[in-house]
């Protein structure tokens, strides 16, 4: 949420494929939050498209870059949320 | 918010606010838990989750609203309410939300009326709120959602059992006044908390609620009402059984016969006699197993998740603690299925309650076993116990009322003031009910009654001794709950935040 409040208009999350946690299973973990959350942006009336996770390996460049581009082009077609209004100090 | 076109920087704000609720985070996180507990399917799991996060999100919006504000008041509540379309009422219930979880102080203002002479004395007026709102990062204030195991470790616990028929993981038991936890198991989302009539509860909120009376405008000691009439069933398989009028079950006999409910909830003894258990009603043959007055706690909300499942429409009959948890449950809605069933809330009088075991002292203080018990009243100050073979016992309750649970001691609701109808021996003469018509859903319901000749009903003006009695044992209950409060304030004890 942190990262739409400063302005973001989608966020993509990488991370390893599931079993290649170099944390344990913290991928799995942001998994069910990010699952959440779209279940939750559905809910108050945002596109759930503008928070996408990705599963690829360190060497999976081709899979990263794809991974990017999928959510550009998602968000791209979607207006820009409000943003922070700047106070004058 | 139906389109993403109307949502502000502000509002995005209050849903990241919302999302790090300590109450939203632990329902979160513990989904598998819940949904593994069996108790709630995960659409239900979802729906609370959800109905949850917009109730917080409501209230965040108001406190960043009165933030804005350089004096908060009734008016500034006003404006709120008529910007997001709500109704003040739901205002009001955020507002007192936020004052129970020590995020803004209210001060009341009155106004003083100057006495007109002796017949009219000098008295105090409502003006308006002073609302002082805490600034800080609101993170820092310690959240006041804890597992009820404070209330009844607090020796403030009703036993009405509602907490352990909502825990979204099972983890309480209530069985007669007393209460147990498996902690393990707890995920500590403050459900139970939020529910539980003895941590905070919305009088004034309740008594706004409640006032639909058109005679009476003023809130009394029985609290506030539409009518008052004494009566009495014409049920013969009720009468038989009944402890006074009968009213109560006669009320659920027309409710099961009019295919006006599905199910009912009330109390019945268990396999040991004289210690009562919560039943779940599914038609009119079972109302004759509740019949009678238990006087040992009974914590009839704890197996509300029985009916969980689909839409069904309920009755409750119960104590004052029972209706004033379902009125909190509904005036504080977080889409718990089966408290959303509840469609008729029966109150009855209660004075106070025993635990089985000081039960057992009274028996002894009465020399009679408590086998050979077949039926207790009180009445004219005295406890009577009626044997199986016939003998009549009594003890003055003044005796015994330190055998009453002192949970009990802070209680101040004599009549069940929160319910649509409540029901009860005091201020009609024996064998008669005193029926107190709250709701316009509790006058429907006595109406039928009427018309469908299952009741005979007098208005309570022509019986003895009437309502003056029932108005002063009330505020003698009342008064007994202040100074118990106040003793356990001096003492620096828990009290419920009323
Ligand atoms: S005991 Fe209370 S806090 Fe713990 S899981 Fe149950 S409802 Fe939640
Ligand atoms: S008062 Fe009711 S809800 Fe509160 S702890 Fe006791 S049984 Fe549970
Ligand atoms: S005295 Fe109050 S708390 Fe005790 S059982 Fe009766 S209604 Fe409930």
């Amino acid at each position: 949420m942190e990262a739409f409040l400063n302005g973001a208009d989608g966020v993509a999350i990488i991370s390893c494929r599931e079993g290649e946690c170099n944390f344990g299973d913290a991928n799995m973990n942001t998994y069910k939050h990010v699952k959440f959350l779209r279940k939750l942006f559905e809910h108050i009336g945002i596109s759930p498209d503008r928070i996408q996770q990705y599963f690829c390996a360190a060497a999976e460049v081709e899979k990263f870059v794809a991974s990017v581009e999928d959510i550009t082009k998602k968000v791209q077609a979607l207006p820009p949320l409000p943003k922070r209004k700047l106070t004058p100090n | 918010m139906d389109s993403e076109g109307s949502i502000t920087w502000e509002y995005l704000k209050n849903v990241a606010d919302t999302l790090n609720s300590y109450r939203v985070r632990a329902l979160i996180d513990a989904k598998d838990e819940i949904i593994n507990a069996g108790r709630y399917s995960e659409d239900q799991y979802y729906s609370i989750l959800f109905k949850m996060f917009d109730e917080e999100l409501l209230k965040y919006s108001l406190f960043e609203f009165l933030k804005t504000q350089p004096i908060a008041n009734i008016e500034i509540l006003k404006e709120f309410s008529q910007k997001n379309s709500l109704d003040i009422k739901k205002v009001y219930s955020l507002l007192e939300l936020l004052r129970s979880e020590n995020l803004i102080k209210i001060e009341e203002v009155y106004d003083e009326i100057e006495a007109q002479g002796e017949e009219t004395p000098s008295k105090l007026v409502f003006r308006d709120f002073k609302i002082e709102v805490y600034r800080e990062d609101i993170s820092l204030v310690k959240s006041i959602y804890e597992p009820v195991e404070i209330i009844f470790d607090s020796n403030i616990c009703s036993g009405c059992g509602t907490c352990a028929g909502v825990c979204p993981v099972n983890c309480l038991n209530i069985y007669n006044g007393f209460g147990q936890i498996d902690k393990d198991k707890c995920i500590r989302c403050g459900i139970c908390y939020y529910v539980c009539p003895r941590s905070y509860l919305p009088v004034k909120l309740m008594n706004m609620y409640q006032d639909n009376a058109s005679k009476i405008k003023e809130y009394t000691n029985i609290g506030n009402f539409i009518e008052v009439y004494s009566a009495r069933t014409k049920v013969k398989e009720i009468s038989e059984v009944c402890q006074d009028g009968g009213i109560a079950s006669t009320c659920l006999y027309y409710l099961f016969d009019n295919q006006k409910i599905d199910f009912a909830l009330g109390a019945k003894m268990s396999n040991t006699i004289w210690r009562p258990e919560p039943l779940l009603l599914q038609n009119k043959k079972d109302i004759i197993q509740t019949a009678g007055t238990k006087y040992v706690n009974n914590p009839t909300l704890r197996i509300l998740n029985e009916f969980n499942g689909s839409n069904h429409s309920v009755a409750v009959v119960g104590v004052p603690c029972i209706m004033q948890s379902l009125l909190k449950s509904e005036i504080y809605n977080i889409g718990i299925p089966s408290l959303n069933n509840v469609k008729y809330k029966i109150g009855i009088f209660c004075m106070e309650s025993f635990s089985y075991q000081s039960l057992l002292k009274i028996c002894e203080v009465l020399k009679i076993a408590i086998n050979d018990i077949k039926k207790m009243d009180i009445n004219k100050g005295k406890f009577f116990v009626y044997t199986n073979n016939g003998e009549e016992s009594s003890v003055p309750i003044k005796e015994i009322s330190h055998l009453a649970r002192e949970d009990c001691e802070v209680c101040f609701d004599l009549t069940s003031e929160s319910a649509d109808i409540s029901v009860g021996s005091i201020g009609s003469p024996s064998g008669w009910n005193t029926v107190i018509i709250r709701t316009e859903t509790g006058k429907k319901l006595y109406e039928s009654l009427i018309a469908k000749d299952l009741i005979e009903s007098k208005p309570i003006e022509e019986v003895k001794p009437g309502l003056p009695m029932l108005q002063k044992i009330a505020g003698i209950k009342k008064n007994g709950c202040k100074k118990h409060i106040n003793e356990k304030k001096e003492k620096n004890l828990r009290v419920p935040i009323y």
